[in-house]
């Protein structure tokens, strides 16, 4: 997992990079017009289209039923009976091509979690680290000292939660810097990316949370390596400021954006790729 | 410091927060407000989407990175799928409450507005099963052999009758004075065709299509400010009008003569006059390597043979479509379409589609468009095609290009999207008029087994069409007009005689059974009808009239030419052309145009009429005392049963539209092609050799159609007018004052 994500991060980084200086909308409207495209080609080669085209006719055909024999309740509310069952059906047709979608898309979704969700933090920031230690090594390490990057202060003495076997603290950014901050716990060094820059709309990779050994936990924290189970530290998080995105005034969050922006582009090229969703 | 396991120790200064406020961000993923906030703003939209997803998505709720809702959107397919149906369901609860709700409201206004409908029905549903062209002999033979159990036990324990037809017992004709329950002189239909007097030109009898008049022209091109009018010429009123009047709905499926469809309390889809995309009865296409091209018979009928191009394993032609009548030289619009053989497997490629063909086998309904204007104009049609060869030389069938049910270029049905939803529910379906390309077997660019696989697979779409139609009408009107008896009796007859013209050096057998096998299966389709039924419906099963040989042509034109009637221009070889155009009006007395019989070139009627008015009855009678009985020189055998004057057949404000004698063949016999259309041909009298070799158009005592009805009717000599009559009787409606027939209902009707 480690080596897809640091991939897939890699290849983001590279198709992005052009853009970084661009507004977060903007590159997230053109990444999503993209996507929205890429998964209809997919959706269109991994769906029975026939079959789906002839549910979407009957689903069509129940509502102008219930049009044309609305004198009679019964036979209305047969049609709309009818309509359900077709939804049901057009819904059961979509699942295959859903399936197929689910991996590239959660990829696709994490590494945009991971740039559009945060932003990199700027001079005058303070943000809150957390390092999430396992129950067996809590007593050994939870007076661990956290180490900063240039530029970077810690505000605050470590918080330990004893319950959570985690301690935290606030940093503040005085310059922009990026690094990595330290601790020693047990006979290793553990680490978590630290991202701050002079312009908060710069569309860099901003990881929350550097993940422990779960399967979910790295799919869908793709920024940085997890641990392994039998490492000391669980996970590490820092909790970076939300990035906004707004349209027209209006702070839509990103992925809202996403599922708009790639519907829009979705039924825009319907017609020449012939999809029938 | 002691540490409890519940509370947090610091070293140093406290920290009240761990996320404190000002600019340090809430923790993102972990948040469960910001979750929330994320759900409301699209909660509504997709609640039911997310609810289904959620259960597949469920094992990293906790610890997915976005919100739930997004988790939910595998892809803009799913999504606009996934909501698609959301809408869908949504509307559907929508229009569920509002049904119920306002459905006492429009009870009430129903019994406001037309009284009780069924207050005085004798009958809750009424289903009417036209089978055009059943032949009453074949019927009760087929009944006595037992072939056929579901109509011999509607005779049983109901009715059956021979019904009568109209003068001339053709189908527009016949089905015209079945919807209005009028003889053809108050509803004006008297032909398929008819003439314009002031040009001499062919008319379609029942509808005229007249261009928008309002139009620019800008250099070439001609920009249209007024639609073209759709005038329907079937007069008087059809008897599913009355009903709705009285708030009983009807279902009216492929009558002929509905085109422009009636506007009324029900659902109709439009039948015979409806034209293919080129306005014509519909014209087939054939493509082929060799021989000659262009049209295959003289006017809007036939088809047309198209040159292809060869480039090895590829070919290439196009589609002729309608005029562009966007452009001041109206040049026809074309589509173009390769097919290409790869790897033993051939392809079509048309319209942005890749359809796989099969020699010797149909397509499915193929969407075309045909573009006009650079493309801002779309003309949707659909047709077949039938592959009969790729290897040199080519050779492929399409249908006449017919009007796309889905996106109809003209109203073919009532409400307009009656077409679109039965498209939708099943597919695509064939909307011309006289949809059973005959003519393709009559040019012999289909053989028997095509045109009968073409012919059957109509009827199967009929049948899907009518048993919806049965479904969705509990209380009301069904009336389904089947056409393949008819098409079928037509094209087949020669295989039941032994010395058929058409079939002189055929093989009799192989298609001997067709005629047979076509009765089982309207016999089959009686069946699952009568098991569709309840005790308070009432089925009648009838034909407009019935079928008998076409062996011999009368030109009635060559035998108006030989007896001083009719005078052709000078130095006119015969055939003459077609449509009048080689007479010498100013010595032509009477003309013969079209299958029922004689006009006349009455003055102040026709351009250059010669007849005077006070003269025109004798005249008729005179051609009726000389044809009648008119014998065939080389069978022996008598041609003409009897010739009728139009006045005394008729009546009504319309009888002056009417051939002016009405010719009544006798079996065998009927006019001949030539003079169908116009033509003046060299002999009276000619073997028939088409294809086309059973036919109606003869004297309509001769050809009555049957009545079956699962109630017990009065069989007193029935018309096909009193069909109307009847029904209207049975939903306990008064007959108005127009209709001519009257009802078949006993006097105490026997359940």
């Amino acid at each position: 997992m480690n080596w897809i994500n640091g991939n897939l991060t890699a290849i983001g980084n590279l198709v992005l990079r052009p853009f970084a200086s661009w507004p977060a909308q903007v590159t997230l409207v053109i990444v999503s017009v993209f996507a929205g495209i890429a998964m209809t080609i997919v959706f269109r080669h991994t769906s029975n289209q026939r079959a789906l085209r002839a549910v979407a006719n009957r689903t069509r055909a129940q509502l102008m039923c219930m049009r044309l024999f609305k004198d009679d309740l019964r036979v209305a509310l047969a049609c709309q009976g009818s309509l359900l069952k077709s939804i049901g059906l057009r819904l059961c047709h979509t699942l295959p091509p859903m399936a197929v979608l689910l991996i590239p898309f959660v990829l696709i979704l994490s590494q945009l979690a991971l740039r559009y969700d945060n932003r990199p933090l700027v001079p005058g920031d303070s943000v809150v680290a957390a390092l999430h230690l396992s129950e067996a090594a809590w007593s050994a390490n939870r007076n661990t000292a956290i180490q900063v990057p240039p530029g970077i202060r810690v505000e605050t003495p470590p918080l330990r939660d004893d319950a959570q076997h985690t301690v935290y603290w606030r940093l503040r950014v005085d310059e922009p810097s990026e690094g990595s901050l330290r601790w020693q716990v047990g006979p290793g060094v553990a680490e978590k990316t630290i991202v701050s820059t002079a312009d908060p709309g710069r569309l860099l990779t901003v990881s929350v949370h550097r993940p422990g050994p779960g399967f979910w936990d790295r799919l869908l924290r793709p920024g940085e390596p997890g641990f392994d189970a039998d490492d000391p530290v669980e996970a590490i998080d820092l909790y970076y400021p939300r990035r906004s995105t707004p349209f027209f005034g209006v702070d839509i969050p990103w992925w809202a954006t996403f599922l708009i922006a790639s519907m829009i582009a979705a039924l825009c090229v319907r017609p020449f790729l012939k999809v029938q969703f | 410091m002691a540490d409890s396991p519940m509370t947090a120790c610091y070293d140093g200064a406290a920290m009240a927060d761990p996320h404190p406020a000002g600019r340090v961000s809430p923790p993102g993923p972990r948040d469960p407000d910001r979750l929330a906030a994320g759900n409301c703003v699209c909660a509504g939209l997709l609640l039911g989407a997310a609810i289904l997803l959620e259960l597949v998505a469920l094992t990293w709720r906790e610890s997915a990175p976005v919100p739930p809702l997004l988790r939910t959107y595998i892809g803009p397919g799913a999504g606009i799928a996934l909501l698609g149906s959301f809408f869908a369901v949504f509307a559907a609860f929508l229009s569920a409450v509002f049904f119920i709700i306002s459905w006492p409201i429009r009870a009430a206004w129903r019994v406001f507005r037309g009284g009780r409908a069924f207050a005085h029905a004798k009958a809750k549903r009424i289903v009417i099963l036209g089978l055009d062209g059943l032949e009453p002999t074949l019927t009760e033979q087929l009944m006595d052999e037992g072939a056929l159990p579901n109509l011999a036990r509607l005779r049983d324990t109901g009715t059956y009758t021979r019904l009568g037809t109209t003068c001339p017992p053709l189908s527009p004709v016949a089905w015209s004075s079945f919807s209005t329950g009028t003889n053809p002189g108050k509803h004006n239909i008297f032909d398929f065709i008819s003439r314009d007097p002031v040009t001499y030109r062919l008319t379609q009898s029942s509808v005229r299509i007249q261009e928008g008049l309002r139009k620019v022209t800008l250099g070439r091109i001609v920009i249209p400010l007024s639609r073209p009018r759709i005038i329907g010429l079937r007069k008087s009123k059809p008897f599913w009008n009355v009903l709705g009047e009285r708030g009983i709905f009807s279902a009216v499926l492929r009558v002929p003569i509905t085109f422009p469809p009636d506007r009324f309390r029900g659902v109709q889809l439009s039948a015979m006059c409806v034209p293919d995309l080129r306005g014509t009865h519909g014209m087939f296409s054939y493509f082929t390597e060799n021989g000659q091209t262009g049209p295959t018979t003289e006017g809007e009928v036939g088809g047309d043979v198209i040159a292809i191009e060869r480039n090895g394993n590829t070919v290439r032609s196009s589609l002729r479509g309608p005029v562009n009548s966007l452009r001041t030289d109206q040049p026809d619009l074309r589509l173009p379409f390769t097919v290409t053989r790869r790897n033993g497997s051939v392809f079509l490629a048309i319209d942005g589609q890749k359809i796989p063909l099969q020699t010797n086998r149909y397509t499915e309904w193929v969407s075309v468009r045909f573009r006009a204007m650079a493309g801002l104009i779309k003309i949707h049609g659909v047709c077949r095609f039938r592959l009969k060869r790729f290897e040199p030389p080519f050779e492929m069938y399409c249908t006449p290009i017919q009007i796309n049910p889905d996106k109809p270029v003209m109203p073919i049905s009532h409400p307009g999207n009656y077409a679109r939803y039965l498209a939708r529910l099943m597919g695509s379906y064939a909307t011309l008029g006289l949809a059973e390309d005959t003519w393709s077997l009559s040019e012999r660019r289909l053989d028997e087994d095509a045109f009968l696989t073409q012919a059957y697979s109509i009827h199967s779409e009929r049948e899907e069409m009518f048993f919806d139609a049965l479904s969705r009408v509990r209380r009301g009107l069904v009336v389904c007009v089947f056409d393949g008896p008819d098409r079928i009796q037509h094209m087949f007859w020669r295989f039941l005689e032994d010395d058929h013209p058409a079939l002189r050096n055929g093989d009799r057998e192989s298609h001997r059974h067709v005629i047979r096998d076509m009765y089982l299966r309207m016999d089959d389709l009686v069946g699952r009808t009568l098991k569709r039924l309840d005790d308070e419906t009432v089925l009648l099963v009838m034909s407009d009239h019935g079928f008998k040989s076409f062996r011999r042509c009368v030109d009635l034109n060559a035998w108006l030419l030989a007896n001083g009637y009719l005078q052709l221009s000078a130095n006119t070889g015969r055939p003459s052309a077609a449509y009048l155009a080689d007479i010498d009006w100013s010595k032509t007395r009477a003309y013969a145009l079209g299958l029922a019989g004689i006009f006349l070139n009455q003055q102040g009627r026709e351009k250059h009429g010669i007849v005077p008015r006070s003269e025109a009855r004798g005249l008729a009678r005179e051609l009726c005392e000389k044809l009648s009985g008119l014998g065939d020189p080389d069978t022996g055998e008598v041609a003409i049963h009897e010739a009728m004057p139009s006045q005394s057949v008729y009546t009504g404000p319309y009888v002056d539209a009417a051939p002016d004698v009405i010719i009544g063949y006798a079996d065998g016999y009927r006019v001949s092609w030539d003079a169908v259309i116009g033509k003046c041909g060299p002999t009276v009298f000619s073997d028939n050799t088409k294809a086309w070799s059973g036919d109606h158009c003869i004297h309509p005592a001769l050809v009555p159609g049957v009545l079956f009805c699962n109630r017990k009717l009065d069989p007193r000599d029935p018309n096909i007018v009193d069909v109307a009559p009847t029904v209207l009787d049975l939903f306990g409606v008064p007959k108005p004052s127009y209709m001519d027939g009257n009802s078949l209902l006993c006097t105490a009707p026997s359940d």
